[in-house]
């Protein structure tokens, strides 16, 4: 299997490694994990007037899986939680041309997305009551 | 799917001696060599060398208790989700990030006792789930094989998987150099 030139740059270049506060009430965090490959994804958001300021990953895992979610989060960056509910799995299939055997890769960062999403809105449901 | 048991003439289950196992693959293998066919009809040979890659495998899909617990899924139509994980709980996951940290400092490290001394403790980890597992299984099968029981034990086994995978990637690679 031959890796995109995308897929590569992503991989040794990864975009907004590292780790937020997972506490703050104004930080989503998704964790999802893939047994057959082990992998492991966290992704989380910070959320400033409905626009997602900063977006972090640490994912362990094949080149696939890292590009995808270092690429979910230069996606997520500077869109609002409406806009980000958007992104789909095979947006990031095509962006990265993923080949059959990693889609899976793409579908588990568009799960840490909608999990993040998911408990920034918890957090904000629950301080506005 | 081909059922490894069967082909090995094995009673189905999750209990199973290493030895019988070998024992049970070197009674197939000595019917169908390749060698056995050597002045045969190419048909001949061809089937037998089908046969044997057939032997090999299911030895493959038997040689470990996750490997086993996996095979008894997926013959009872239960196998495990590939694919994102739906059963593991988030703090679970936290937790296998956390070692998974953990494992990449100490390789970064290239402290071998250290390495040594996190293999061994993920080791204990996945020997106290097989044996958990063991148990599930006799429950399965004591409830009939009633589907309802299998979701703890599915649950158990995509942990020891992590585990599994996470002890794989914890290995000290020897480099030489010229």
């Amino acid at each position: 299997m031959v890796y995109s030139d995308k897929v590569i740059d992503h991989y040794e270049n990864p975009r907004n490694v590292g780790s937020l506060d997972k506490n703050a009430a104004d930080v989503g965090t998704g964790i999802v994990g893939a047994p057959e490959c082990g992998d492991v994804m966290k992704l989380q958001i910070q959320v400033e007037n409905g626009v997602i300021k900063e977006a972090k990953f640490k994912t362990f895992g094949c080149g696939s899986a890292i590009a995808s979610s270092s690429l979910a989060t230069e996606w997520l960056k500077g869109k609002t939680v409406e806009e980000a509910t958007a992104i789909r799995n095979v947006d990031i299939v095509e962006e990265l041309a993923l080949p059959p055997v990693k889609i899976h890769c793409s579908v588990l960062a568009e799960d840490a997305i909608k999990q993040a999403l998911a408990d920034y809105k918890r957090k904000q449901e629950n301080s506005n009551v | 799917m081909l059922d490894p048991f069967q082909l090995l003439n094995l009673p189905r289950g999750f209990d199973l001696d290493d030895c019988v196992l070998r024992g049970a693959l070197i009674k197939a293998s000595l019917q169908w060599h390749p060698d056995r066919f050597a002045l045969g009809t190419e048909e001949q040979r061809d089937k037998a060398e089908d046969h044997m890659a057939d032997l090999n495998e299911a030895f493959a899909m038997l040689s470990s208790p996750l490997q086993r617990a996996e095979t008894l899924l997926a013959l009872s139509g239960f196998a495990l989700n590939e694919g994102t994980d739906q059963t593991s709980s988030a703090a679970f996951l936290m937790r296998m990030m956390e070692l998974k940290e953990e494992a990449d400092d100490a390789l970064k490290s290239d402290d071998v006792v250290r390495i040594g001394e996190m293999r061994r403790r993920i080791q204990e980890d996945i020997a106290h789930r097989v044996e958990q597992l063991r148990d599930s299984f006799r429950a399965w099968k004591a409830a009939d094989y009633c589907p309802g029981t299998l979701t703890p034990l599915r649950a158990l086994l995509t942990e020891a998987v992590y585990l599994q995978r996470t002890l794989d990637g914890l290995q000290i690679t020897t480099m030489f150099q010229s």
